[in-house]
């Protein structure tokens, strides 16, 4: 079915309730939380530091689950949802990463610690980064798509691997949740998971409009190849 | 035998790549002991064809059901491996196609293909009409009943194109379907065949010849009138001159000694192509010598306090050199398209990556062993020691299971030798933290259990990334 140049109703409701949960995350954020008595203000970078870094590696996540099942069952739609995820995820994890190091100056007096979260949201931006110049240098065609394919998942389960590396190697970054409590104020908690919800939100609001976009991108591919299918018949 | 028995049954295939259609909608059938010879103009679709019946490609709509339990194949590329004599490529194909009687199969298709004088001569140093009888040989070798040949005759002369049509004819006298393409039909030879013409993907003529030059003609004919006279002539049916039908034998079946003897043959090949040219060796050898020379510059290692350095030095040197080498050894199998032979074989993809794993592993841990000495005598450093040899391999066999993938993975993409350590560098993250932790521990002389922790790490990625490589090489090698 040919796909709609109008912007669909899921869409546009998903838009409006990202910018009504993030509206009301910033002012949580800034009005509603705290202010942390060792760090000051530099500590509500952190809400979303860990919510992009949340929303990163879920996106990482799925390009993975959408690799698989593209290698599975070669279905078009799973190699769209990996790269869609993928650049978005992209786009997260450049944000983790900005964040991070937004976050590390006052407080570690560096702008780059090599802690072990930060080191892992670089090996995902390298391997997201790695995953989109693949993509572009292969034309939209089985062949991308099945490439990619093994890459997202050669590239996801090194992740954990990295994670546990790093953890034994060297790491100095404060624990957010541990096992008996998040170690956060309630007010605190609450903030951040309207955070972790609005980001997410935000997720999958972009998720379905990239989604939308690649499928129009390969309608108009497909149309060009009915165009050139009539000049080869004549 | 009448041509009825049908081997070959294709209904409404169409097939397109991107914005070029090759076929739309086409209806072919092709019977047992057929000769047929496919023509047509530059782009018809003449060589996608012989490669979707191979089942290299894959149509995307329509069918094609084919009962020949052999296909034998000959694309424009030999398929042959230059490094290797031609007894040695026909040897290692016949592992592939499991023959139980290879190397006297071998010396019979050289003997028939007048071959056996030069048969232990690398084929990079023999006449185009000589690899192209080779290559003929090598798509003969499993006793096909189907015989797929792209433009045979092409850069031929007429005595080696009339050579090799008699070699053809006495292949289809043993009851082989023959189906080649071809733009020669300069040979004055009489020879009953039908005669495809195909134009954009269409089938124009179908008919039955009794000799080139009439073929010639109805080509010529077909060439001028372009797509207007697209009027299609039904073959009559006559009777196929003399073929006599050997019901192939199906493959036996598949045990696991068949797979290790097939992981085993394509290591064999492989290390017996580096050990004739030595390039993997050579260059590695040198880039990682002078990657560790840079580095005793760049960070003074002969000073007391940058000693623990040397490990990391070591495998970064190690990485590096592997980039170089792992693009080359795959590309071997790409190079004249032998991978489309090892595609069309009764092997399972999973064997041709364990093969090639095993082959890049020798190499690289070769290269490792040269350059851990080197670091020795250089940096007077105690690196011999005996957990030394496990930290090195175990690292060294996760770094061959990734970069074969990865460096099978960019083969067909633009800008290969880049891409490949942008992908590969990511990956190896976790493996090189452990290795440097390994190596530095077996330095210091500690037991192997001192870095357990470290080696249940490299054990997992190996595990991964061997178990990833093995599930998803089929699609990796796939166009």
């Amino acid at each position: 079915m040919q796909t709609s140049a109008r912007t669909p109703k899921l869409i546009n409701l998903l838009i409006a309730l990202s910018a009504i949960l993030l509206i009301g995350a910033l002012w949580m954020v800034f009005a509603y939380a705290p202010l942390e008595q060792t760090m000051g203000i530099v500590q509500k970078i952190f809400y979303f530091h860990v919510s992009s870094a949340w929303v990163g590696f879920f996106a990482f996540f799925v390009t993975f689950v959408g690799s698989l099942l593209y290698l599975l069952r070669g279905q078009d739609r799973w190699d769209r949802l990996a790269v869609a995820s993928a650049e978005i995820g992209f786009v997260f994890i450049s944000i983790t990463l900005v964040s991070g190091m937004l976050w590390a100056k006052p407080v570690w007096g560096a702008y780059w610690v090599w802690e072990m979260r930060l080191t892992i949201s670089l090996i995902q931006w390298l391997i997201y980064f790695s995953y989109t110049l693949l993509r572009r240098s292969l034309a939209h065609t089985e062949d991308a798509a099945r490439v990619s394919a093994v890459y997202g998942i050669v590239a996801f389960v090194t992740v954990p691997l990295s994670w546990f590396a790093i953890r034994w190697w060297r790491t100095i970054h404060p624990q957010v949740f541990s096992s008996s409590s998040s170690g956060l104020p309630a007010s605190m908690l609450a903030t951040l998971l309207v955070c972790l919800g609005a980001f997410s939100v935000l997720y999958f609001t972009f998720l379905l409009q990239r989604l939308r976009l690649e499928k129009l991108v390969r309608e108009r591919l497909a149309v060009l190849s009915a165009e050139a299918d009539r000049e080869w018949a004549a | 035998m009448e041509p009825t028995d049908t081997l070959l049954h294709i209904q409404g295939l169409s097939k397109r790549y991107q914005f070029r259609r090759v076929f739309a909608n086409l209806d072919m059938e092709l019977a047992r002991g057929e000769w047929v010879l496919i023509c047509g103009p530059n782009g018809a679709g003449k060589s996608t064809l012989l490669r979707l019946i191979a089942g290299l490609e894959k149509a995307q709509v329509g069918s094609l059901t084919s009962v020949a339990a052999r296909i034998g194949y000959l694309s424009h590329a030999s398929g042959l491996y230059e490094d290797l004599s031609p007894r040695e490529n026909l040897e290692f194909f016949a592992k592939i196609f499991r023959l139980e009687n290879g190397p006297q199969r071998a010396a019979e298709l050289l003997e028939q293909f007048g071959l056996t004088e030069r048969r232990d001569d690398p084929v990079r140093s023999l006449s185009r009409g000589m690899i192209r009888r080779l290559s003929i040989a090598l798509a003969v070798l499993h006793q096909p009943d189907l015989l797929l040949l792209d433009e045979p005759f092409s850069g031929l002369d007429y005595d080696a194109q009339l050579a090799l049509l008699d070699l053809l004819k006495g292949i289809q006298a043993q009851g082989c379907t023959i189906v080649l393409t071809t733009h020669e039909f300069s040979l004055e030879e009489a020879l009953d065949f039908r005669l495809l013409y195909l134009h954009k993907g269409k089938l124009i003529h179908d008919q039955r010849c009794r000799a080139f030059a009439e073929a010639r003609d109805i080509y010529q004919n077909a060439m001028r009138a372009g797509q207007k006279e697209t009027k299609k002539t039904k073959p009559p049916t006559e009777k196929t001159p003399q073929a006599r039908l050997n019901t192939p034998a199906s493959h036996p079946p598949y045990r696991l000694r068949d797979y290790l003897a097939q992981v085993w043959a394509v290591a064999q090949k492989d290390l017996r192509t580096e050990m004739r040219t030595r390039e993997l060796l050579n260059f590695m050898l040198l880039f990682g010598l002078s990657a560790i020379l840079i580095f005793s510059f760049a960070f003074n290692l002969m000073s007391n306090a940058v000693r623990n350095f040397i490990p990391g030095m070591l495998w970064t040197a190690l990485i590096f050199t592997g980039f170089l080498g792992l693009s080359k050894a795959v590309n071997r199998d790409f190079a004249n398209q032998s991978m489309d032979v090892l595609r069309i074989a009764p092997l399972e993809p999973s064997a041709i990556y364990l093969g090639k794993l095993l082959g890049i592993f020798i190499v690289q841990l070769s290269v490792a062993v040269v350059l851990l000495l080197a670091a020795l005598i250089l940096f007077n450093t105690a690196l011999l020691q005996p957990a030394m040899a496990t930290a090195l391999s175990s690292g060294i066999l996760g770094l061959a299971a990734s970069g074969t993938l990865l460096a099978t993975l960019v083969e067909r993409t633009r800008s290969r030798e880049m891409l490949l350590p942008v992908l590969l560098m990511p990956v190896l993250i976790p493996l090189l933290i452990a290795c440097v932790q390994v190596t530095q521990d077996a330095a210091a002389g500690l037991a192997l259990v001192e870095s357990l922790a470290w080696y249940r790490l490299i054990f997992i990625y190996n595990i991964i990334m061997v178990s990833v490589g093995m599930l998803t090489y089929g699609s990796t090698i796939e166009n």
